[in-house]
């Protein structure tokens, strides 16, 4: 069973991975692999949207005698990535105080069990 | 190639795209086919699943009903790569235009064929007036020239009303045929007109069917 990872999320998690640095396509998706089971006919349409609101911007490398395109994230596309993470964080909080009945603050370890058990 | 076919192929799922937005998503999945060292149409497939699948989820963000595009694309062959859109749009007025056309162009020929009908009969009467006068003359000369033996002033006088018809019939006649040819001369450019504008629609709605 999976829980489907909603589009904002989907946007939150690619502006994270091109926080650290500039991806192309095919890297992007494989890291992207490693926390979410999404299928690469998704990964398109996210970055299409991402330019189109101009998180990301792109540019070209050559490669190998062929062509490599880049997605590189913007200085919209930080605060954005800021607006999600606190979404998600929210999200996580009232999710756990309901899963969990936590009365208390929930302490790093608790934290990635439940971002484990969600994403089993 | 299996990956230039795959490619193709979802080319022409994307024909609803505009041509800038078409070459990013073939261009995004080429790399993406190079760099995951893809190389049969099984493994792309695999990966990416079939080129219609993968255009539906392309699309779905171009917010395109996938449906439109599919129930025409059954109806095109794998080889032509035209815009979708585009070929909805002039199915559709190839539909508005042709019935409509012809509709009007019957209803048109209908008129045409009443306006010869009234014209004929016009010339018909025409005709039977001439013919009356000529035959009037023939009695009126005959008349004429049998009466100047007898009485010579009423001779005359039917003789004048002999020629005064000669005269009618002659200028009458080719009149009369003059006007005839320049209907029928008109009527004819009218229907000719008619059938090309008819014609012309049929043509361009016949090309897209």
């Amino acid at each position: 069973m999976e829980i489907k990872v909603t589009a904002d999320l989907l946007d939150g998690l690619v502006l994270a991975l091109l926080d650290k640095q500039d991806y192309y396509g095919y890297a992007l998706t494989q890291d992207m692999q490693t926390a979410i089971s999404i299928s690469e006919s998704t990964m398109y349409p996210v970055l299409r949207r991402l330019q189109k609101n101009n998180y990301l911007t792109t540019y070209d490398q050559p490669y190998h005698g062929r062509n490599r395109r880049y997605y590189q994230i913007t200085p919209e596309g930080r605060t954005h990535l800021e607006r999600i993470r606190k979404m998600w964080g929210d999200f996580k909080t009232s999710l756990d105080s309901v899963f969990y009945k936590a009365d208390i603050v929930v302490s790093h370890g608790d934290l990635n069990d439940a971002k484990g058990n969600e994403h089993g | 190639m299996d990956k230039e076919n795959y490619l193709t192929e979802l080319e022409e799922y994307l024909d609803a795209l505009t041509a800038d937005e078409k070459a990013d998503v073939i261009e995004f999945y080429n790399e993406y086919i190079d760099d995951a060292g893809l190389e049969t149409t099984d493994e792309i497939e695999k990966r990416l699943g079939t080129p219609r699948q993968l255009s539906r989820k392309v699309l779905a963000d171009y917010s395109i009903k996938v449906t439109d595009i599919e129930s025409h694309r059954s109806k095109k062959s794998k080889a032509s790569v035209r815009s979708n859109g585009k070929m909805i749009w002039m199915i559709l007025l190839a539909l508005l235009a042709s019935p409509a056309a012809i509709v009007l162009g019957i209803v048109l020929f209908a008129i045409l064929a009443c306006v010869v009908a009234v014209f004929g009969a016009c010339m018909v009467a025409a005709l039977a007036v001439l013919c009356t006068f000529f035959i009037l003359m023939i009695a009126s000369l005959y008349v004429g020239i049998v009466m100047l033996f007898s009485s010579f002033t009423t001779g005359l006088f039917y003789l004048g009303c002999g020629l005064m018809g000669l005269g009618a019939v002659l200028i009458g006649f080719p009149l009369l045929y003059w006007i005839f040819r320049a209907i029928i001369q008109g009527i004819a450019n009218f229907a000719k007109f008619l059938y090309k504008k008819i014609y012309k629609n049929r043509r361009q709605g016949g090309n897209e069917k």
